[in-house]
């Protein structure tokens, strides 16, 4: 599980859902919850809390996404990669946070990655958790 | 062989059974739900005509009733009871006699039911009496009925006791296992073997039904 | 609103348990064996005497130490099922309710009874000619008999197969609702926690631990995923570059991919939240 450390920026909240902006670093991540600041003590801005997301939900992509409807994107430098026979383990840094993400074997060959190198990571708004 | 004797032991167990199971009812129940310090002295007491022999028990009886003494000469004067060498007096000391025949196997039912149905009683509002009535005897009948027949088929076989207290007074006394030592003393035999023979079959035959219904035999039969 | 505060030695600990329960609230008692649950509903039935504190049922006093209040089993409105059932052995189950009817009870509530039950058909039986679940039905319609204001429970499901349990359960819900019973139940089963109580009390030696609602109580609040279940490692394998965990819960094994990093330091038998955001699961109907 990856675990950034970030600050509340924004919520809109509208029925039992609440669409969440927390600063991490330079960048901001977006999430989407089933609670509302009422129901929960956590969501209140300013306040500083844990993003969460599994390593299997990270996509990578080498140019910075343009009109992507993933908005979730960070600038990340590839650290190193461990090649199974299907599942690649790539260890990222953002911001000198680690991350880790898996690929298939496969996706990381013809992508040419290789540690050293600047990548944009992204995670999917439904996919962050948060945990206070 | 006379009537006498044997009708007599059969009113003497029948009578002593009775009375013994209204008084043994109540203190069955309290030994065995109580938790008081004393239980053990009256379990200990009620215990003691297992190992003593009849004749400490009739001798006692027999000083306690006499008329020399308090409580002798209070039952005959204030109750008009005579104790000693009398039917009465047998009754009483049968009683304590076969006490532990009675209350051992009440006791021991009333303690084996599961505490449950107790209290299920209680909480459905019942009194104690109410739930000793209708829960708990019911549920241990067979336990009753052991108690009844053991108490029945040991007054019966009573001799110690009687000798000591009753003597040997016809129809008043002269219960069978008194006649059959007084007919042995007689060098009658044949009448003395009847008395036996009388007395073995009968008690067989009590103690059989006993332990056929305790095993359940007699569901089995009937249903 | 009925209001308790109990304390009592119990030899291993000291039970000290105070608690605020509303009229038609559904509370179950959680926690380990000997934690205290079932003396709780003994004092509350008035079958163990606390050593301080005080029950309080609607504007009735039931106990209180401070004024020498102790209302015996008879005289409070409540109702029993026992782990065993207890039901009386010599009676027939028709006998078993006629028997808890208060003097001056209404008889139509014994037919209303052994219609919602389902007992139409066995009335005439005595209990050892029934099933368990038969039994079970027939110790909860006795301690209603009484119309009583409290309902107790002790683990009366715990004999039960999984499917005579859920029946069971329904009949109880059932009940609960129509006759607007304050219900106190012992069990240890999770699912029937969140089946059917709007309470839940964990205790542990005799204190509490926690307590409120069943997803107050045993979903991780802090956690914003809302697909979360506890349950047990049964199995941990390395493949390829990933961990596939196994996991036990209820009656269930999942499997669950993490990092080898993430699950370091796990081992068989482990206690674990497995939580994923409510977007990702998918449902569909089975027939």
């Amino acid at each position: 599980m990856n675990q950034l450390e970030g600050t509340i920026d924004r919520i809109d909240s509208k029925g039992n859902l609440s669409v969440v902006d927390i600063q991490v670093g330079g960048s901001i991540l977006t999430t989407i919850v089933i609670e509302t600041p009422e129901t929960v003590s956590y969501l209140r801005k300013d306040l500083s809390i844990n993003v969460l997301f599994k390593e299997t939900e990270v996509m990578l992509a080498i140019e910075k996404p343009g009109r992507w409807s993933v908005t979730n994107q960070l600038a990340c430098t590839v650290e190193k990669i461990e090649n199974g026979e299907l599942l690649s383990k790539i260890s990222l840094s953002y911001e000198g946070h680690p991350l880790q993400c898996l690929l298939l074997t496969r996706v990381v060959r013809d992508m040419g990655l290789m540690s050293g190198q600047a990548v944009w990571a992204m995670v999917e708004t439904t996919e962050i958790m948060l945990q206070a | 062989m006379e009537w006498g004797p044997i009708i007599l032991t059969f009113r003497l167990a029948s009578i002593t059974t009775v009375l013994l199971f209204l008084v043994a009812l109540p203190l069955s129940y309290w030994i065995a739900f109580s938790r008081s310090r004393w239980k053990p002295v009256l379990e200990t007491l009620i215990s003691m005509p297992l190992v003593l022999p009849p004749t400490v028990i009739g001798f006692y009886l027999l000083v306690a009733f006499s008329p020399e003494n308090a409580l002798g000469t209070f039952l005959h004067d204030y109750m008009g009871l005579q104790l000693v060498f009398s039917f009465e007096g047998l009754v009483i000391a049968s009683m304590i006699y076969s006490l532990p025949f009675m209350v051992q196997p009440l006791q021991a039912g009333l303690a084996n039911l599961p505490p449950n149905l107790k209290e299920a009683s209680y909480v459905m509002g019942k009194s104690r009496m109410a739930t000793a009535f209708y829960v708990l005897f019911p549920t241990i009948k067979t336990s009753i009925l052991t108690g009844l027949v053991l108490t029945f088929a040991h007054t019966i076989g009573e001799f110690g006791v009687v000798l000591m207290i009753g003597g040997n007074i016809p129809n008043e006394t002269r219960v069978a296992s008194i006649a059959i030592y007084d007919e042995v003393e007689s060098l009658n035999y044949a009448n003395a073997n009847a008395y036996s023979l009388f007395l073995f079959i009968l008690t067989f035959s009590i103690l059989l039904t006993v332990y056929v219904i305790n095993s359940g035999q007699f569901k089995r039969i009937w249903k | 609103m009925i209001t308790f505060d109990l304390q009592k030695n119990l030899g291993d600990f000291e039970l000290n348990v105070r608690f605020e329960l509303g009229e038609g609230d559904f509370l179950t008692l959680h926690g380990p064996s000997g934690a205290g649950k079932t003396s709780i509903l003994r004092m509350m039935a008035g079958l163990l005497k606390p050593g301080h504190g005080f029950i309080e049922v609607g504007n009735e006093c039931w106990y209180d130490s401070a004024k020498s209040i102790w209302k015996k089993p008879q005289e409070r409105s409540v109702g029993m099922v026992f782990q065993d059932y207890a039901l009386f052995p010599t009676m027939t189950v028709r006998e078993n309710l006629a028997f808890a009817l208060p003097k001056k009870g209404d008889h139509r509530i014994l037919d209303e009874l052994t219609e919602i039950m389902e007992l139409g058909g066995l009335e005439h039986r005595k209990p050892s000619q029934l099933s368990g679940g038969q039994q079970q039905r027939v110790a909860l319609a006795r301690a209603l008999a009484k119309k009583p204001q409290l309902l107790l429970l002790d683990e009366p499901l715990a004999a039960l197969d999984q499917g005579m349990r859920l029946r069971v359960q329904d009949y109880l819900l059932d009940v609960h609702r129509r006759y607007g019973l304050t219900t106190l139940l012992v069990s240890h089963d999770m699912g029937e926690v969140f089946r059917l109580s709007n309470r839940v009390l964990t205790l542990e030696k005799g204190r509490i631990l926690r307590q409120g609602s069943p997803s107050e109580v045993f979903t991780h609040k802090n956690l914003s995923g809302k697909f979360q279940f506890t349950g047990h490692v049964v199995h941990l394998k390395q493949e390829d570059t990933i961990q596939i965990v196994s996991v036990l819960i209820d009656n269930h094994v999942i499997k669950v991919v993490a990092t080898p990093e993430e699950v370091r330091g796990f081992a068989v038998g482990d206690k674990v939240i497995v939580a994923s955001k409510a977007f990702n699961p998918m449902i569909r109907k089975i027939d």
